[in-house]
């Protein structure tokens, strides 16, 4: 009896110190006229750089004022279905460099792939256009591109790939680049320290495979853990800890079932392979993710949230141990599906909503 | 009333022919990259699609059918065809052009994970084919051809 007790305080406490928070924040519309937004990154000066679908890219102040916006001329850019301008990231040194990377979907509808580019940016242009990296094999349709970009501390950034759809098998064939999570230099090059690269018949950038498809990941300054989520089919929508050479199961190992309701596997974990720390059944469809680090929150320190766009909603995890010991799910009384989330550098979360006509959101403590 | 009981029978043998063909298609590939599979796996497997999947499949391919065994009875009367081989061949390429809408439309680039090869596909389309013949045969009064 004791023991329980003991039990039931010490999970108490864990729930009282992963802070349920409802209702302890205001929600700003900063800007609601974006065209299926779709990643964002802050520049130094407080302005923020937001990628839309259909390829422009926009120049929003601080406080969401559009100043700019402009069409990337990415090289073979392929706009359709899921396809066009993805993720944003700033390079380490953008203050001197003014360097950036946009990942993109590349080619036409029957030969397509996930590219990554880097490019100067400046008024509101961007110039200097050099293609990184192009996904490969091409593959026919429009869907899974991943295209979440994370810079890295050592100067390598991990670009997320998904598994065009029709061709989950290959998520396990290492040859390729399908369902895979791509580990790059800045310049586009394969580090030697890639965990494969020494493995023959190995496509020498991967950093980890058995992916769906990938849009979110954040690594962690503090712990140094980096993170991801991936849709599942119908269910099975994973949060992932990422470890460099691992096996992440799709299609062999799914809590998830085909969008007809069909078994896509029997096995919910397989020997050798990489279970979730998260499912999320039914599917979420989980877009964006950020780790909290600011200052505004106090009490979310270390969480990780997650948009989700099916869910239409805002997921707050609590880890510890790398073990999820709370889940919250936010925002759910707007009903609108989510596409991005960020930390700002003021400490606020940062949400991009999907759609033809998206919205900048901004969240901040009430007091 | 007969003549509805066969159709509807007709359609769940194609929704169940094509169930356990993706079944097979599926649990292969996976078998490929994992393993050999056990026998209560397959088997939970087969219930499984035949339970949730084989439902879906039917109600695609209700109006094929229905569509296509108009269209081969008025045309296999028509041309003089033989209504087992019409019957088969106008359901197969009905199936085949609901399939391709189907793709069109639908988010992803294929909706049924076996059309995503050219056998899977072509064995799907032979469920349909099968189906017509099956209510062909047990409709006619003894005049096949």
């Amino acid at each position: 009896m004791t023991r329980f007790i003991a039990l039931w305080c010490m999970g108490f406490s864990l729930f009282l110190s992963a802070g349920a928070t409802a209702n302890a924040f205001k929600v700003d519309a900063l800007t609601t006229d974006l065209e299926n937004p779709w990643g964002m990154a802050f520049l130094p000066d407080g302005r923020i750089l937001v990628t839309e679908k259909s390829g422009y890219l926009l120049t929003l102040s601080a406080k969401g004022e559009r100043q700019s916006r402009s069409l990337a001329k990415l090289p073979n850019i392929f706009t359709a279905s899921q396809g066009g301008l993805l993720d944003i990231a700033l390079a380490p040194d953008f203050a001197q460099s003014n360097q950036l990377f946009l990942s993109y979907a590349c080619g036409d509808i029957n030969a397509n792939s996930t590219c990554l580019a880097s490019a100067t940016f400046n008024n509101g242009e961007l110039n200097d256009v050099q293609s990184l990296f192009h996904a490969k094999p091409d593959r026919r349709g429009a869907a899974h591109y991943g295209g979440r970009i994370a810079l890295l501390p050592d100067n390598t950034l991990l670009l997320t790939l998904g598994d065009g759809f029709d061709y989950r098998e290959q998520a396990q064939n290492k040859a390729n680049h399908l369902g895979k999570i791509v580990r790059l230099t800045l310049t586009g090059d394969v580090p030697t320290d890639n965990p494969l690269v020494n493995e023959a018949g190995t496509a020498a950038e991967i950093f980890t495979y058995g992916h769906r498809n990938v849009q979110g990941i954040v690594y962690d300054e503090v712990s140094g853990n980096i993170y991801s989520h991936e849709h599942g089919p119908k269910g099975g929508d994973e949060l992932n800890l990422l470890q460099a050479g691992n096996n992440y199961g799709w299609p062999v190992a799914t809590f998830g079932i085909d969008y007809t309701g069909a078994r896509v596997s029997p096995f919910t974990t397989f020997a050798g392979m990489q279970a979730p720390l998260h499912v999320w059944t039914p599917s979420i469809a989980p877009a964006g993710m950020t780790l909290y680090r600011g200052e505004l929150f106090p009490e979310w320190q270390g969480n990780i949230f997650v948009s989700a766009l099916a869910g239409k909603a805002l997921h707050r995890l609590a880890l510890q141990d790398n073990q999820v010991i709370k889940e919250e799910v936010l925002l759910q009384e707007r009903d609108t599906r989510i596409r991005d989330v960020r930390t700002g550098p003021d400490g606020a979360i940062y949400l991009l909503t999907d759609g033809a006509r998206g919205q900048l959101l901004r969240l901040t403590p009430h007091s | 009333m007969k003549k509805l009981l066969l159709f509807l029978l007709a359609v769940i043998l194609a929704a169940s022919l094509g169930s356990l063909l993706q079944s097979l298609f599926n649990l292969t590939a996976i078998s490929q990259l994992a393993g050999p599979i056990s026998m209560a796996d397959w088997l939970a497997t087969i219930l499984h699609d035949l339970m949730h999947f084989m439902p879906v499949l039917a109600a695609i391919f209700f109006p094929i059918l229905l569509v296509s065994l108009v269209v081969s009875g008025v045309l296999t009367r028509w041309l003089s065809l033989s209504r087992i081989a019409g019957s088969f061949a106008i359901a197969a390429l009905g199936t085949w052009i609901a399939l391709t809408l189907i793709n069109a439309f639908a988010p992803m680039p294929t909706l049924i994970a076996l059309n995503r090869s050219v056998v899977g596909t072509v064995l799907l389309l032979c469920c349909c084919g099968i189906a017509a013949i099956f209510y062909r045969f047990f409709t006619a009064e003894r005049r096949l051809s």
